[in-house]
């Protein structure tokens, strides 16, 4: 208690961490929004900056643009189905859905309110915990347990309930040989390149998440709108009760867990996160709305998990100085450039700069709340413009998403390419996101496999030796199992 | 079989690097036969739903118009290549949202500058992305707009 007063004093009573403060908030709220940037692009750009400011201060704004920059790409996923990044997508499923229905302002106030709370329940979890969870995740959480960890979330995404869950295992495997295209994780040999480059590096997920989300809906709403059969969503600005928000406190409980959890596991992180505790809600829910109908629970569980997944990523990077992913893998350069090496002594050599950003990522969180209320009135406006003029923007903008990661024009090639083949698998009923799931944890999959197989001596008989994993496993199968039992009574009933 | 030339040992791993792409093609074919042999309704969730037949139809009226959307955004691909993206989005805009059906010009005139103007001052002059700058004679031109964009304003 004593370390959160003295490390909110120190954020309060430094007029440049303030400005600091502040200013990452509003740049990571304006950076996430915008299709095209991200939360990454914003640190890129800030990086050479940072050099001017003191260690606290930099570091201070790179952990606020964090956390409002998984938020800000939450109102673009619900507006128009554009995710500002994966762990964004989730969100996009139910988001996008409630749009059309007319919640818009439902759903993002929703966003904000889940958001907020699994950041700062989150952050109180990485004030306890710290080092003692870094050191724990690090010891009993290997590429065996990873391994079963991804089974489990792949299972459970291709078991939410739908009439055909065929096709979503189809979609599933699908999604998994799509992330084959490459080069393999072992030896670097090309996989399906045909001699391309660019294919040895594999698909780009940004440009086949943006076609496969934003591309699709497009055409699907513009081939609509060509057969006069387009209705414009109605619009309201009615965001959510605090009676509804205490109904799904399991909802967000559970959430806030799984996405801490996922959060302190390298190289897993938010991505995960978001998908694993948005199909948990799924099998949970009790609105009574399908999976990918507009179910408030499943925008809820992907941002409050996607936000807590910050403030897990923070644990191995301060506490072992080990980057979970792309953003914390910029954070440790930011630690680097100010002569500082994170890793268990900085817990305890720094202690007031990890308490200054244990609360710079608490008050951002906080400050969420606030900032997003006011910025989600001016926001939901958008969905009143005509959709013959949003539909072609929205393209604009996921060809500049696309093209702005790499620099790469093969990139918008993939991104329309994928929206057409998007296009025509919605058509013939396979779930495009899980595809997308599969994709994202396909290489993840894979590379755990190999080192799984490698620990083990290529004889499952020796994962008995991993009761975690085991634990996983058996979780997969109960999922699965509970996932055709419930086809089998939709299909019957 | 269908792994062409990736199908060699590993020394550091006996099951190779055509073991895991095999696994999934396997899965695949099998869920495919699946399907074939034990026919399942499609109308899953609203994301997973197949479209209603009337909507597939591209040979039915104002197919034509159906078929220009879907190809347009290749076309503006591989024009943007050759003509570059910041020359070829206005009238990439200006065709999409004719197409569909938006019909008032000074709208659709002010409309696709405004947003072209924010595209510019928010990737050009403010974050540096690099767009494509076309070839030949569009590239000279492209670099040269560019430029000015970066300078405007700087000479004072």
């Amino acid at each position: 208690m004593t370390d959160f007063l003295s490390g909110s004093f120190g954020l309060l009573s430094d007029p440049i961490a303030i400005l600091m403060f502040v200013s990452a908030l509003l740049l990571g709220l304006v950076f996430g929004a915008i299709p095209g940037l991200s939360g990454m692009t914003l640190a890129a750009i800030a990086l050479p900056f940072t050099l001017h400011l003191s260690a606290d201060n930099a570091i201070l704004f790179y952990a606020v643009v964090y956390v409002a920059g998984v938020y800000g790409g939450a109102v673009t996923a619900i507006l128009f189905n554009i995710p500002g990044s994966v762990e964004n997508a989730p969100t996009a499923l139910e988001g996008y859905p409630m749009t059309r229905k007319g919640q818009a302002g439902h759903a993002i106030g929703l966003a904000i309110t889940s958001s907020a709370l699994g950041g700062a329940f989150s952050c109180i979890l990485l004030m306890l915990s710290g080092e003692p969870v870094a050191r724990w995740a690090v010891g009993a959480i290997g590429p065996v347990e990873k391994f079963a960890l991804i089974l489990f979330a792949l299972s459970a995404v291709a078991s939410i309930s739908s009439h055909s869950s065929l096709r979503r295992w189809i979609a599933l495997f699908f999604g998994l040989f799509l992330a084959v295209i490459g080069s393999d994780p072992v030896g670097g040999l090309a996989r399906y390149a045909f001699g391309s480059y660019y294919i040895m590096s594999g698909i780009n997920f940004v440009a086949l998440l943006l076609g496969f989300f934003a591309v699709t809906e497009v055409l699907v709403q513009g081939e609509r709108m060509l057969a006069g059969r387009y209705r414009p969503p109605p619009f309201s600005v009615d965001f959510p009760k605090l009676a509804e928000l205490w109904r799904m406190r399991l909802n967000i409980f559970r959430s806030t867990l799984i996405g801490f959890f996922c959060g302190v596991l390298p190289g897993v992180g938010s991505a995960l996160a978001s998908f694993l505790s948005y199909t948990e809600s799924a099998r949970w829910s009790n609105t009574g709305i399908a999976a990918g109908e507009g179910n408030p629970d499943g925008v809820v569980a992907s941002e409050t998990a996607n936000n807590a997944a910050t403030a897990g990523a923070m644990i191995p990077l301060l506490g072992l100085g080990f980057p979970g992913g792309g953003y914390t893998a910029i954070m440790l350069s930011v630690f680097v450039l100010h002569g500082l090496t994170p890793g268990p002594l900085v817990m305890t050599e720094q202690h007031d700069l990890v308490w200054l950003v244990f609360c710079g990522m608490f008050w951002a969180s906080v400050s969420i709340f606030l900032l997003g209320l006011l910025e989600a009135r001016m926001v939901v406006q958008m969905v009143r413009i005509p959709f013959t003029i949003l539909g072609p923007i929205i393209l604009v903008f996921a060809t500049i998403g696309a093209y702005s990661l790499r620099n790469n024009i093969l990139d918008v090639w993939t991104l329309f390419l994928a929206g057409l083949l998007g296009y025509v698998l919605r058509k013939f009923g396979y779930p495009l996101p899980v595809i997308i799931m599969g994709f994202i944890l396909g290489r993840l999959a894979e590379t755990s496999f190999y080192q799984t197989m490698i620990i083990t001596d290529y004889n499952p008989i020796n994962l008995v030796q991993y009761p975690l994993a085991l634990s996983f496993l058996l979780f997969a199968v109960i999922t699965t199992l509970f996932g055709l039992r419930k086809q089998n009574h939709m299909v019957s009933g | 079989m269908l792994s062409y030339s990736f199908d060699q040992p590993l020394p550091t791993y006996a099951l190779g690097a055509a073991s895991w792409p095999r696994a999934l093609l396997t899965a695949l074919a099998l869920l495919g036969l699946l399907l074939i042999f034990f026919p399942q309704p499609s109308n899953a969730g609203r994301t997973s739903r197949p479209e209603n037949s009337s909507d597939f139809q591209l040979l039915s009226p104002g197919a034509r118009n159906r078929a220009l959307v879907l190809l347009l955004p290749l076309l503006y691909t591989w024009l943007m290549n050759l003509v570059g993206f910041l020359l070829i989005t206005p009238p990439f805009l200006l065709l999409l949202i004719y197409f569909f059906g938006f019909r008032r010009p000074l709208a659709l005139v002010t409309t696709v500058t405004v947003f072209y103007l924010l595209i510019v001052i928010l990737f050009v002059r403010l974050t540096f992305i690099p767009f494509p700058v076309g070839s030949g004679e569009f590239n000279t031109l492209n670099n040269q707009y560019i430029e000015w964009i970066r300078t405007l304003g700087n000479e004072a």
